[in-house]
């Protein structure tokens, strides 16, 4: 009888042993998917779109989950240096296409190669994908479209009666009658520089409009000091100083700073990329203001240049860890977040980010001014920029560039000082 | 066995093996790496293809780097400043609070150090506000005293930014020199006062003949300790000015710290560690030669 009860007993455990096993292998497994990113905010723009594609992703994908690890842009790229030092790169990233981002995550063999016939039908701008391709391989999928634009508060010109600039001499006027008036003309964050290396580049389009000048003087196929146009370009900035134009204390002001002037109307303009087209829809910004918040496209010389010459990148996108474990399933995450009908769609319909695919479809008619006025440049614009000459070579240039520029804004340097410092940094940090 | 564990220098050598490898591991392995890589052109853009370029780094900074001579300047001139102005200060306030005594000292003791208790970032971005030209206090104040005339913006302009960032230093350091000094007036027995007393001394002589003499080990400790943070300098700087306008504010710690993790220069960046951990060693050498004599090695 006990041996009886014994293999009954023993037969229900195998019974129960079986069944668990056989439940726990039909159900898939559940993975988790490491997200890096450097939206942190997740209440409105870029980080509130992030968070909106991921949370479809994951109801779509029940058996992936993505842990974010978000950090604010400057501790971002440190951070993820120190995991590409270690080796430890989450699986999915936000990266940038400068050569010098992604030359040290392509020789460490952290960025997985992306199928280009992914995108195809995507409705990317012409050379968006492009700005991925290293050696003819795609690393990345393109997510920002940036254009350097000077947006203005409407209520404010009005107010004055001041008309919004559409040439350089307008800059210079507007900015004479404005501190006339005690109002401060035009925020910027200079302490940061590299919104005055955007800058000086946009001058130097304006005066000649030639994309590839600075390039070819970057290059060492010419010099800035053997080029007329860069040293009237180093003048043009002066006369902006000396006019005024930028904020007080502009040059220890860092991007918060500046952007706070602005949706304050502390200041009557503010000259940043179209990545604040957020500001039309950003709560936090009062009613008043947020709906006065329009962009216009950066003045011209009279008779020089073309104003829809654009300063002109793509500001970032995801890239795959080539290392990581569940690299499928990530690039079927970067696929999904990066679909137009998730993503454009969204940053569009919320009024958040340029994408650099086409948005024309999601038009509802809700969309802010400033959204319009955005979406009018980019479509308007006849030539491209690409990456920025600072931003282009290696990371020491760009930092070395980015700080004369301040040291300029400050008068440290005449304009042909400024040329010869800049042919020496050329030679320095350009190999 | 026996005899094996019976052998003293088998015993000494296993029990000081791990101690050892993990003291290899965790210092000289890095300094190691750090010397070799300070002898290539290492960069972001070029891991695992970096070329030895031999001393060529070291010759940069000797000769061909002007912010490293800058930002070594800078060093010297604020140890100077601790030496001439703070020091001074703080002697001065610890001998007056050790005259008033009371309840009034222990309020005044606590309130001079403050300062050196509050986090070094707190109380920069606190003076990186207050300077501020947007809406800092102290313009406000300028303005509303009719001296509106020197609103400006004081750590973005050259010619006043490292003034601004001299006063902030110093301010920070107040309160940890001001205890040292007033923990060795402190310390003075009174029998010498009385003893001097009876001898006819009186007023300033009193602390001539014996304050200032008895206080100088503790003038040195603090000379010293003031050369040493002038050049280790770092938290300051990168938070309020990082080293701009120009170099105007560079310091050495700062710089470093910028060629490495901003420019991503890690061939150079890593020579400059090792002239300024070079420099550091030497500074401590010779105020420890100079203090010898009288204080012991610091």
């Amino acid at each position: 009888m006990k041996k009886k009860s014994l293999i009954k007993i023993s037969v229900l455990v195998l019974v129960v042993f079986v069944f668990s096993l056989v439940v726990c292998l039909a159900k898939d497994e559940v993975i988790t998917l490491k997200f890096f990113s450097s939206n942190p905010d997740k209440t409105q723009g870029l980080g509130l779109l992030e968070e909106i594609c991921i949370q479809q992703f994951e109801k779509a994908n029940p058996n992936i989950k993505i842990e974010q690890e978000l950090l604010q842009d400057d501790p971002y790229r440190k951070k993820f240096q120190v995991y590409l030092a270690s080796g430890e790169l989450p699986d999915v990233y936000k990266s940038w296409c400068n050569i010098d981002f992604m030359t040290p995550v392509i020789n460490g063999g952290f960025a997985a190669e992306l199928n280009p016939k992914d995108y195809v039908d995507r409705g990317f701008a012409a050379g968006a994908l492009d700005a991925y391709t290293f050696n003819g391989k795609l690393y990345g999928v393109p997510m920002y479209a940036d254009t350097w634009v000077l947006y203005y508060n409407q209520a404010i010109f009005k107010k004055n009666n001041i008309k919004i600039p559409q040439t350089y001499g307008d800059l210079l006027s507007a900015a004479k009658t404005f501190r006339a008036k005690g109002i401060q003309p035009c925020a910027i964050n200079g302490k940061d520089g590299w919104p005055l290396m955007f800058t000086f580049q946009q001058l130097q389009l304006r005066e000649n409009g030639d994309q590839k000048l600075i390039y070819k003087a970057c290059e060492k196929k010419t010099a800035f000091m053997k080029e007329p146009i860069m040293l009237q370009t180093a003048k043009d900035f002066k006369a902006l100083y000396d006019a005024k134009f930028f904020q007080d204390g502009f040059t220890s002001a860092d991007y918060g700073m500046a952007r706070s002037m602005f949706v304050q109307g502390k200041t009557a303009m503010y000259l940043m990329g179209s990545w604040e087209m957020g500001m039309g829809t950003d709560s936090n910004i009062p009613a008043d203001i947020r709906k006065n918040i329009r962009a216009t496209k950066f003045p011209v010389f009279k008779g020089k240049g073309n104003i829809d010459d654009l300063i002109f990148r793509i500001g970032g996108g995801y890239s795959v860890n080539a290392k990581s474990k569940y690299k499928d399933a990530a690039v079927k995450f970067v696929n999904f977040v990066t679909s137009p009908d998730i993503y454009a769609k969204t940053a569009w319909q919320k009024g958040i980010v340029q994408t650099p695919m086409n948005s024309s479809k999601y038009v509802t008619g809700k969309e802010t001014p400033v959204q319009m006025d955005l979406a009018k440049i980019l479509k308007d614009g006849k030539t491209a920029s690409g990456i920025l000459w600072g931003d282009r070579y290696t990371p020491a240039f760009f930092q070395d560039i980015t700080r004369l520029m301040t040291d300029y804004a400050v008068g440290m340097h005449e304009p042909k000082e400024l040329m010869q410092e800049i042919d020496r940094l050329v030679q320095k940090d350009i190999q | 066995m026996k005899k094996l564990i019976n052998n003293k220098y088998f015993v000494i050598t296993s029990l000081l093996l791990p101690g050892i490898v993990l003291y290899g591991f965790a210092i000289f392995l890095p300094i190691a790496i750090s010397l070799f890589s300070s002898l290539t052109n290492m960069t972001s853009m070029n891991y695992g293809t970096a070329k030895t370029v031999g001393f060529l780094n070291y010759w940069n900074i000797f000769f061909n780097d002007k912010t490293f001579w800058v930002s070594t300047m800078h060093a010297v001139i604020l140890g100077l400043c601790y030496a001439l102005i703070q020091h001074p200060i703080a002697i001065l306030s610890a001998l007056l609070l050790d005259k008033i005594g009371g309840k009034r000292e222990k309020v005044l003791r606590t309130i001079y150090f403050l300062p050196a208790v509050i986090s070094v970032v707190v109380t920069t971005m606190m003076w990186k506000n207050i300077v501020n030209q947007q809406f800092g206090l102290f313009n406000k104040i300028l303005s509303s005293i009719g001296l509106g005339a020197f609103q400006h913006d004081w750590l973005g302009d050259p010619n006043t930014a490292f003034p601004t960032i001299l006063f902030i230093i110093l301010w920070q350091g107040f309160g940890m020199g001001f205890l040292l000094y007033y923990s060795g007036i402190k310390g003075i027995p009174a029998e010498l006062y009385e003893a001097a007393k009876i001898d006819g001394a009186s007023g300033l002589k009193l602390y001539t003949k014996i304050t200032i003499p008895l206080l100088s080990p503790i003038i040195r400790v603090a000379v010293t300790l003031g050369m040493v943070n002038a050049l280790k300098q770092m938290e300051v700087i990168y938070i309020s000015t990082s080293g701009g306008p120009g170099d105007r504010t560079e310091f050495l710690a700062n710089y470093l710290y910028r060629i490495a993790f901003q420019n991503m220069q890690f061939g150079y960046a890593n020579a400059l560690s090792i002239t300024f951990v070079v420099l550091c060693l030497l500074t401590a050498f010779i105020f420890n030669k100079l203090l010898q004599k009288d204080i012991g090695e610091i």
